[in-house]
């Protein structure tokens, strides 16, 4: 378990050392991923448009 | 996101907004890995600013502006080139400092002003909503923070306590 964990932590770290503009990139596809699960609750949100 | 960007710097140097610091999920965006977030929190010192908690803040030049180059509010947002922009005025004595302090970054080659990880943390222990404690958790996992730094904003803002609390908890 605590190497799964340690494992998790090690790509954690990656990720926030990306570029910002690689973070947005990966930010948008969340929120490509995210728009329909809140259109079901009936909460309006947009993908941005950049 | 530059083009949005971009319009933020123009109010700044046309002293529409005296100065201002990205916040929030967007803020953190900077320093943590990417996680869901759908507007951009712009905290924002204006023209004349004075710390008093009791003044009413008018953002009424500021919208008049944005709307005079065709960005529209829409309820506490405004749409600025695809991106919904929200701009809260700096409401007390920590955010205005961390708006002062921010650090200048980089997006695409543009500038931009992010508030500082330390200014971060605090802001979130004195909010202490549970996402802000969800949030301070990856910070101080994900991100090297200066001790001395943080001590002394946490010391001059009585937030000492909050962050013993806060780090107990954890």
């Amino acid at each position: 378990m605590e190497k799964m964990f340690q494992a998790k932590r090690r790509r954690r770290k990656e990720l926030a050392n990306l570029p910002i503009e690689q973070k947005v990139s990966i930010l948008i596809e969340l929120q490509r991923l995210a728009v329909p699960i809140f259109r079901a609750r009936n909460l309006k949100r947009k993908v941005w448009e950049i | 996101m530059k083009k949005t960007i971009q319009v933020i710097n123009k109010l700044e140097s046309e002293g529409i907004i005296k100065n201002y610091a990205v916040g929030g999920a967007t803020a953190l965006l900077f320093y943590t890995e990417p996680t869901l977030t759908f507007d951009l929190d712009v905290f924002v010192l204006l023209p004349g600013f004075k710390q008093d908690p009791q003044a009413l803040v008018d953002l009424g030049a500021l919208y008049q502006a944005l709307a005079s180059r065709g960005y529209k509010p829409e309820k506490e947002h405004v749409m600025i080139e695809g991106i919904p922009v929200q701009f809260i005025p700096a409401y007390n004595e920590l955010v205005t400092e961390a708006v002062q302090q921010a650090a200048v970054k980089e997006y695409e080659e543009t500038k931009v002003r992010v508030l500082t990880v330390e200014y971060l943390l605090a802001i979130m222990i004195d909010t202490n909503r549970p996402r802000d404690r969800e949030r301070a958790k990856r910070l101080l996992e994900e991100v090297t923070i200066t001790q001395a730094t943080l001590d002394s904003i946490l010391q001059r803002f009585s937030l000492r306590e909050n962050w013993e609390t806060y780090i107990e908890g954890k």
